[in-house]
């Protein structure tokens, strides 16, 4: 394909859309407000992305394979909740990729049984999400108390001021912190499945047509399975880098975030019925998010409005690319009506 | 003649087996509901069984029994309605500044009357968008209603600056405060009503017939002749009403209305509807069954607090009766299932 062809399918994309909202907000807030437009706005926005980027695509993975998983955050404060209280209890000064596993074996844990259920079952991965996330947390923190952990291990707490690089300046000064490459790992590796992997190919069948996946003699339970325990551990790292970040760990964080996280991956793009979705779009969707929840006071807009504007962005962005696709759906040739609307909504 | 006897005992068959599965749906969650009331009752003696304690639960549950049927309608129809405590918020607090301004001229009474009719219109609206951009613009329920929640509970923020709105008129308090004949509390009695109504609405007018046979299967919908834009947008409307009855319950039990009053009701009102037997994938449910999962999350509800249990034990406990509940009807539905299959192979044999 050349460039001038690959380019023309692009503007085209849904993906486009959302570059095109990103770049808009972003113009438009720093013409209200210059200060936004400087690198240390873009790193703190970075740094503000790691921990719902994590769950962002490990999410989109589980959309993209036809169920919409709400336990994640649950999941994550419950992994770095636990970790946090055993490593204090420890007492541990040892290296900082023990907990760090820790959290991630738990995560993995709570996700796998999520997996089970929904194969096993063929329950609606929301509902049983929304059943699990409260008996996880609700359980884990039953059991071992809701006392926060105020002061991490020494290890920790070193690693929570690690950094890539820094550029300071004037008046600034902005870093991006070591736990970016989380994030960068966790969307290399869900595009490596997605586009370089049979797994991948079978994340998208089972997401577009579960019967026709399972004819096509894809592990329509194995690859759920995997789904699921792939959204635990990437909750569990999450929970844990969200922890080495505020220093301390509390029971009831990000506990709440759920439906904005999985807004961003169905703004990039993500069809929420599953078979569809792009690494890159959900890059701009974790984009187009953050920045609307974290600049728009930079905008001059009160603290008091800035509930509804994200609500608007989200009405906005997911109106438009549903419009389209609806348009799309009705303007195609009706030779395939008669076997129901399937074939086309899929694509 | 032949052709219209086996049409005939199809349809008998397809009348029982219908019957059946909701029949054993609510008998099982009837069952659910006395033995947490047992259950309580055994480990509270003392306090459970007391004219005090049923007032309280019936003060309690009916505000968000009425967002739980709210979410069934959108259910039934394959959807979700993730906005219920944004309009109930949203609609409260709209009455409220309306009951505030209107009290000097037109007294308590009329102000409170003139509250709720703003209150129930601002549900109406709030449903219509709601279904509206569902309905025409095409984005997932989910979606819209996740968007539309930030957009009600945003409108409210910004109205309010953050903070309650006190300064109700004292008539407007009654109707979370008082009760009738001495001994019945006043939601127990709305709740009752509103139930009744949309019993009638949703199971045997027509109207609820397209609501569910949309939620069974949309394109066959279609094809019957049925609008379903229009029936997605009135279902939507009757959702966004139920919201604001609830939000008109919770702000005269606290006199005053607020934002993020019943923070945690979006979630609960979720739990109650597939507890209570609502297919989330639609066409399923029973109005009965939703009142019947709302009094069991009471009965448990009270019965911890009795025990003083933790709030995270009741939230694993709440977790824990949503996926048994799942779990129970996947293999009553299995039993039922192939009890029909072995029905339907004897009937063949009888006709042949």
């Amino acid at each position: 394909m050349s460039i001038g062809a690959g380019l023309r399918k692009f503007t085209k994309s849904s993906e486009f859309y959302v570059l095109l909202a990103v770049v808009l907000l972003c113009a438009v807030i720093g013409m209200r407000n210059p200060a936004f437009l400087t690198v240390f706005t873009g790193l703190d926005l970075l740094r503000a992305s790691i921990v719902p980027g994590i769950m962002v695509f490990a999410v989109m993975l589980g959309i993209i394979a036809g169920g919409i998983d709400v336990s994640f955050p649950a999941i994550a404060v419950s992994s770095m909740f636990l970790t946090a209280r055993l490593f204090e209890y420890l007492e541990w000064t040892g290296p900082v990729a023990v907990p760090i596993l820790m959290s991630v074996a738990i995560g993995t844990a709570l996700g796998t049984v999520n997996g089970l259920i929904i194969a096993f079952f063929k329950l609606p991965a929301f509902i049983v999400t929304l059943g699990t996330s409260h008996l996880f947390h609700g359980m884990l923190v039953w059991s071992i108390g809701a006392r926060p952990v105020n002061r991490l291990p020494p290890t920790m707490d070193a690693f929570s001021r690690a950094e890539i690089f820094r550029i300071t300046g004037e008046t600034h000064s902005s870093a991006v912190p070591v736990t970016f490459w989380f994030l960068l790992g966790t969307i290399v590796v869900v595009y490596f499945i997605l586009n370089y992997t049979m797994l991948g190919r079978g994340i998208y069948a089972i997401g577009g047509d579960r019967v026709s996946a399972e004819r096509a003699g894809f592990n329509v339970r194995g690859i759920t399975i995997f789904v699921y325990a792939f959204i635990g551990f990437a909750s569990g790292l999450a929970g844990i880098v969200h922890t080495i970040q505020s220093r301390a760990s509390f029971p009831v964080e990000l506990i709440g975030s759920e439906l904005l996280i999985i807004a961003a991956a169905v703004l990039g793009g993500t069809h929420i019925g599953g078979g569809k979705g792009t690494v890159l779009g959900s890059i701009l969707g974790l984009a187009l998010i953050t920045i609307s929840r974290n600049s728009l006071i930079m905008m001059g807009i009160p603290a008091t409005a800035q509930m509804f504007v994200v609500g608007l962005i989200i009405v906005a962005g997911t109106g438009m690319s549903a419009y389209q696709a609806m348009r799309r759906e009705n303007k195609l040739p009706r030779i395939l009506d008669t076997a129901g609307g399937g074939v086309v909504a899929g694509k | 003649m032949q052709g219209n006897s086996i049409k005939n005992a199809l349809s008998k068959l397809d009348f029982d087996f219908r019957t059946l599965l909701a029949d054993t749906n609510l008998v099982r969650l009837a069952f659910i509901m006395t033995a947490s009331f047992v259950l309580m009752a055994a480990l509270n003696p003392g306090v459970y069984l007391t004219v005090r304690n049923f007032q309280s639960m019936a003060f309690q549950f009916p505000e968000i029994g009425l967002m739980a049927i709210a979410v069934m309608i959108a259910m039934l129809m394959g959807g979700i309605n993730l906005s219920v405590l944004g309009i109930a918020n949203l609609s409260s607090i709209v009455a409220a500044f309306v009951m505030i301004a209107a009290e000097p001229q037109i007294g308590g009474w009329g102000a409170t009357f003139l509250g709720i009719a703003t209150a129930l219109v601002v549900g109406l609206v709030c449903g219509a968008l709601n279904g509206a951009l569902i309905a025409f613009v095409g984005i997932p329920a989910i979606l819209a209603t996740l968007g539309t929640m930030e957009i009600f509970t945003g409108i409210a923020v910004y109205i309010t600056g953050g903070p309650a709105v006190f300064g109700l008129p004292s008539e407007f308090a009654l109707i979370g405060s008082a009760t009738v004949l001495g001994v019945i509390p006043m939601p127990l009695i709305i709740f009752v009503i509103i139930v009744a109504v949309y019993i009638v609405v949703l199971q045997y007018k027509k109207f609820g017939l397209e609501v569910y046979l949309m939620g069974t299967n949309r394109k066959a919908a279609q094809f019957t002749g049925i609008l379903t834009e229009f029936t997605i947008v009135k279902a939507h409307m009757l959702s966004g009403l139920l919201a604001a009855f609830g939000g008109i319950i919770m702000s005269s039990r606290f006199v005053s209305a607020k934002s993020d009053y019943g923070s945690s009701y979006t979630i609960l009102a979720i739990l109650v509807a597939v507890l209570g037997g609502v297919n989330p994938f639609g066409g399923f449910g029973k109005v009965m069954g939703v009142v019947m999962a709302i009094l069991t999350i009471q009965f448990l509800s009270s019965g911890f607090n009795m025990l003083r249990a933790d709030a995270y034990l009741r939230t694993g406990a709440w977790g824990a009766l949503l996926v048994a509940m799942l779990l129970i009807n996947y293999f009553g539905n299995k039993r039922a299932e192939k009890k029909q299959i072995e029905a339907m192979n004897n009937t063949k044999i009888t006709e042949a």
